[in-house]
């Protein structure tokens, strides 16, 4: 299964539409999200394995909100039922949510290298 | 000269989406992912608005506004929470701490923009009374009303309606009006932009921001946006 149907491409296209002329904004942003998210993904995982469920959720909401403005919408989901459901102390197999990010993120890294290239 | 604006938030695209979009409309922007750099160096900073992410870790957006409140009002700097969809509750905080908006997380960009334009919005007769309302007391900041006069317009951004008495342009309230109860809204938290007397000489139309709503509302109250629009409409046409 990919993540494509979780895709806000609308999202995508208004980014686009509020470049300056002759820059990019969203092949900015892109290069940002992909620069800083695999070190919050770790710092995720690794609060996890500490059993810190404040530090957790804090990676999970800074994840959710970098995701949702890149168009993310699957991964921004994920992250929001971690966040959500640890603030909530719900009980979830988050050891099977945390790892699914990574897939997610790879996907959505694809997706958006793969979009910006077709758009330029 | 163009206005000057400080973004504080730790989320590094979040930082650079809006910081583009508002040096995009002309402002001057500076940024601040470490909100304990900021409160460091916030006494030599000059700055016409402020915009603070309130989930940071270490320090909070209200952490940093609780510290600076005071500045915020001597200085009149203007300042806007970012804020997500399940921290509601922290927007009528900041309102009470001096925040006059907040923008939700994920960043609807041209939303965003229309806020800040409002929120830098040059108005001389407003800023005169905002001079008088900073001479009032902490419970003019945080003072509560019901009225049961009539609601005029609303939309997702701003309220009008029929008041029996002006209220200082800049003060934040809590307004309860029937439709919105009826709505199941029990009130939500406004700063009066405009106080004018009412054509019939007697009553007042204030014109509010509205500053803390949740989806579920903001959903309730584009239907009723909706309806009163198309009331109006079937008004001018008969």
């Amino acid at each position: 299964m990919t993540v494509s149907g979780n895709i806000n491409e609308s999202q995508l296209d208004m980014l686009r539409s509020m470049s300056k002329p002759g820059e990019d904004l969203l092949g900015m942003l892109i290069e940002v999200f992909l620069q800083t998210t695999p070190p919050i993904i770790d710092e995720l995982k690794s609060s996890w394995a500490n059993k810190d469920k404040s530090a957790t959720a804090k990676q999970a909401h800074k994840l959710k909100s970098s995701a949702a403005n890149l168009g993310l919408a699957g991964l921004s989901k994920l992250c929001q039922t971690i966040e959500q459901g640890l603030k909530a102390d719900a009980v979830l197999d988050y050891d099977h949510l945390i790892g699914r990010i990574d897939e997610y993120f790879l996907e959505g890294k694809l997706f958006l290298e793969t979009f910006n290239k077709k758009a330029a | 000269m163009s206005k000057k604006i400080f973004i504080v938030d730790d989320n590094p695209t979040d930082l650079k989406l809006t910081s583009y979009v508002l040096e995009r409309e002309g402002y001057q922007v500076q940024t601040y992912s470490d909100p304990e750099l900021f409160l460091k160096e916030f006494p030599r900073l000059t700055m016409d608005a402020l915009i603070l992410d309130i989930e940071m870790p270490v320090l909070s957006g209200l952490d940093v506004l609780r510290k600076i409140s005071a500045k915020i009002f001597e200085k009149n700097i203007k300042v806007m929470m970012l804020t997500g969809r399940n921290e509601m509750g922290d927007v009528i905080t900041a309102v009470s701490l001096g925040a006059r908006d907040y923008s939700i997380k994920p960043l609807d960009p041209l939303l965003f923009v229309t806020k800040t334009h409002k929120l830098l919005g040059d108005d001389p007769e407003k800023a005169k009374w905002q001079q008088a309302s900073l001479r009032n007391s902490e419970v003019s900041r945080q003072m509560s009303a019901n009225y049961s006069g009539s609601l005029l317009t609303i939309s997702e951004l701003e309220i009008q309606f029929v008041s029996p008495w002006a209220v200082l342009p800049g003060s934040p309230m809590k307004l309860q009006l029937q439709a919105l109860k009826d709505l199941e809204i029990e009130e939500i938290p406004v700063i009066v932009e405009k106080s004018q007397r009412a054509p019939d000489g007697v009553s007042y139309v204030l014109t509010a921001k509205i500053v803390g709503l949740k989806e579920a509302e903001l959903t309730k109250i584009r239907v009723l946006s909706f309806r009163l629009n198309k009331l109006q409409k079937l008004e001018e046409m008969s």
